[in-house]
């Protein structure tokens, strides 16, 4: 290091040399002695980071991190341009994906420097070289760069909203670095359009990087201003805007930038252990950047997330969303959405006053009813009203304010990340449960109806909301592959049993309900569907018996920790109990009399499967709400015909199951969220493990 | 047995306690934070601590570190 004088280090010249006070004291304190300020503890002492410890000190330079100095001026080739907007392309959608932006979009230098790198501030004296004009960088590579932090300073805005998570589902930390908050987005854009003219205009720079810039730069254009855009204003143009955006990426990607030789000065550009200036207290990570047509391919994806949100800005049936919202995680392609798009499609639906942008309580509780029964609220409130036998108000108030927060948070929770969702559901399930025993008090008050009269499955409405999103905490535990080998047989048991009252209650309904509405139709294939699951799981639950120990007492005292979702205190305030319960004892006596059963087929139960799911594919009946995404709940039907097709092979009766290899189901949520497949490789390794677990 | 009476040179550094130190470190880093404590080997334990760094690299504004330990053979 460079030996300063004491008044020219930093802190002012206030500070006098007390080494010697060290060192005396030192040679007076005996070995292990310690000196402490008063209240501070050795405890306190353990929590400091450690200077010249590589994992705790993110300020250290280590030698093979040392790099010559970044000269913002340096001139560059138009391709090492093109070269460092792409790489800034990849940070930025890395950031998308989780990592800190100082693992990220801050390691691209220019990011830092933005401040100095206008054309008024270009150096005098620069060599004169025609390959690369010094213009290339305060005009072309700051308009990009702007471009880059505005998108991301407008991301981080809706990401902050609180609709996804800070250090879960994205990065919030800054690192006390601007992201060009101040900078208003006409005036990045306006510098985007200067940088495009002068390319087009100057001839400075050669085809085929005029183009390949060009695209780059509208790009970054056609993005800044869909970020920018409001859906419900004109969604036509965020349309136009999307397509726009594909075109250009189009032409980005015939034009690649090309590899550069390591000597060239573009990779100065990027550091990645900048975190060790920055104000971050994040261990620093260096993040691969992944090939360039997988930045493309993440760009597409995001403007597919737009399109999405876009459709569902017109989609004025919640149900639609609701189905909209389960396809993207019960379908693997497209995979989850970027956090980005999974917070901004919350606040299409719900910005915290408004449903879509235009609609109020009331309307949220009039869908409810119109979706599920085909009956509008006024006419609920109305018919109530009329045959109530109380003489005291009914609460329709605090329903309808209970419903709203309730639907609202639902909705929105199914673009959670799925952990996050799985849990809110957990949650949720009380407050549905005091939502039905409320509808039920409603009901109480006024004569009893037959069962064809549609005023008399009011309650049913919230109870098959319920158990549908039951059914989604149980199902998703094998997506989220929760579950141990032992627990496997009780959820799909348990499964079976919430589609069995679902069932129940779908039956009741369809008595009712206007022939051929909407909901008619809905429900009609939410019955075959639910049908076709029920048989898909229970003969998994006869499968995967053998998983068990049958040491009831530890399995009983894991089904409690599992299912304590269930037996919450909630419950205990209701006077209805909550319909299909988790019941470990009736489980206990159901698996005796599976083994036993000898009219039971698993592999004939996944051939009726199939027999109900086929005609709903090839009739394309997807229910009354599908709408847009017809095709998709169609491609989820095909999904499970194919879990029944890998499972064909899986024995014809009870009585052969002794001789099923248990290590064959192969548990795979990238093939089925749901079911296994048959797979011989590797049976054998799962077998041992299922056998040590039930020994242990 | 009366208490050990310090040494009044380790007087003279308890005197220190919460004062602001400027610290040197071999790599060149300077950190100027609230002295907190040591022990025989000299490692320093500072509070509220701003590292910054001279040179090529410089960083007259700081940065942030909050609480750190220095060793003794670092300093």
């Amino acid at each position: 290091m460079q030996n300063l004088a004491i008044d020219e280090l930093p802190g002012g010249d206030n500070f006098s040399d007390v080494t010697s006070i060290f060192i005396d004291a030192a040679a007076h304190m005996e070995p292990g002695g310690l000196i402490l300020r008063e209240g501070f503890t050795l405890q306190d002492a353990m929590s400091a980071f450690e200077i010249g410890e590589p994992r705790l000190d993110s300020g250290m330079v280590v030698e093979e991190e040392e790099r010559p100095p970044f000269d913002v001026w340096a001139p560059l080739l138009p391709q090492e341009i093109c070269w460092i907007i792409d790489r800034s392309f990849s940070y930025e959608m890395l950031w998308h994906a989780g990592n800190p932006l100082a693992h990220t979009v801050f390691t691209c230098l220019y990011a830092l420097v933005i401040s100095e790198m206008h054309a008024d501030v270009l150096p005098y004296g620069l060599d004169h070289d025609a390959l690369r004009p010094p213009q290339l960088i305060p005009v072309v590579l700051r308009a990009s760069i702007c471009g880059l932090l505005k998108c991301c300073d407008l991301s981080w805005r809706e990401l902050s909203k609180g609709h996804v998570h800070d250090a879960e589902d994205w990065q919030s930390d800054k690192g006390d670095t601007s992201l060009l908050e101040g900078m208003s987005v006409q005036n990045v854009i306006i510098g985007l359009d200067v940088a495009t003219n002068w390319l087009l205009k100057s001839k400075k720079v050669p085809d085929p990087w005029v183009t390949a810039l060009v695209a780059r730069l509208n790009l970054r254009k056609a993005l800044l201003q869909t970020i920018d855009a409001n859906i419900f204003k004109s969604t036509s143009v965020f349309l136009d805007l999307i397509n726009i955006a594909r075109n250009h990426l189009k032409t980005v990607r015939t034009y690649p930038s090309p590899n550069l030789a390591p000597t060239s000065a573009a990779h100065l550009a990027f550091d990645p252990y900048i975190a060790r200036t920055l104000n971050s207290t994040v261990p620093i990570r260096v993040i691969d950047v992944p090939p360039i047509t997988e930045t493309w391919d993440a760009i597409d994806a995001l403007l597919d997330g737009w399109e999405e949100q876009q459709l569902l800005s017109q989609t004025f049936n919640v149900s639609t969303w609701e189905l909209a919202g389960n396809l993207r995680v019960w379908l693997p392609n497209p995979p989850l959405r970027i956090p980005y798009i999974r917070s901004s499609t919350q606040s299409v639906f719900y910005d915290g006053l408004l449903v879509l942008n235009k609609y109020n309580p009331t309307w949220v509780m009039d869908r409810f009813f119109f979706e599920t029964l085909g009956v509008s609220y006024q006419s609920v409130i109305q018919f109530v009203e009329q045959n109530t036998q109380s003489t005291r108000p009914q609460p329709w108030a605090d329903l309808q304010r209970g419903h709203f927060k309730l639907m609202t948070e639902y909705i929105r929770a199914l673009w959670y990340n799925p952990c996050r969702r799985r849990r809110y559901f957990m949650k949720a399930l009380v407050d549905l449960h005091i939502y039905y025993t409320r509808l039920m008090a409603v009901t109480s008050t006024m004569p009893d109806l037959q069962s064809t009269h549609i005023m008399k499955h009011i309650p049913a409405c919230a109870l098959v909301w319920r158990l549908s999103v039951v059914r989604e905490v149980v199902l998703s535990g094998f997506q989220l592959e929760l579950y141990t080998s032992e627990e496997k047989p009780f959820a799909y048991w348990y499964a079976s049993q919430v589609i069995e009252a679902h069932l129940a209650c779908l039956d009741d309904m369809l008595l009712a309900v206007q022939p051929d509405c909407l909901a008619d139709r809905e429900m009609r294939f939410q019955h075959s569907f639910l049908t076709a699951l029920q048989a898909m799981t229970i003969p998994m639950f006869a499968l995967s018996m053998p998983l068990m120990s049958f040491a009831w007492q530890q399995m009983h005292a894991n089904f409690l920790r599992r299912y304590k979702w269930a037996f919450g205190r909630g419950y205990d305030l209701s006077s209805v109990p909550a319909v299909a319960a988790p019941d470990f004892d009736n489980f206990t006596n159901v698996c005796g009399r599976m083994l036993q059963d000898e009219t039971f087929s698993p592999s004939d139960s996944f051939k009726f499967a199939q027999s109900i799911l086929t005609p709903l594919i090839e009739s394309r009946s997807a229910g009354g709400y599908a709408g847009l995404w017809t095709d998709e709940r169609i491609q989820l039907l095909r999904n499970l015909v194919g879990a029944c097709q890998r499972l064909q092979d899986v024995p014809s009766s009870m009585a052969e199951m002794p001789s099923f290899d248990v290590g064959l189901l192969k548990w795979d949520p990238q093939i089925n969220p749901w079911f296994p497949v048959l797979e011989s490789e590797g049976a054998e390794r799962r077998r041992n493990v299922h056998v040590r677990r039930a020994e242990t | 047995m009366p208490p050990a009476v310090a040494p009044a040179a380790v007087e003279r550094l308890k005197d220190l306690l919460c004062e602001n130190l400027r610290v040197t470190v071999t790599d060149g880093r300077v950190f100027i934070g609230s002295f907190a404590g040591t022990d025989q080997p000299l490692n320093i334990l500072l509070l509220n601590t701003d590292e910054f760094r001279i040179g090529p690299d410089e960083n007259p504004d700081g940065r942030y570190v909050g609480q750190i330990l220095i060793p003794g053979s670092s300093s």
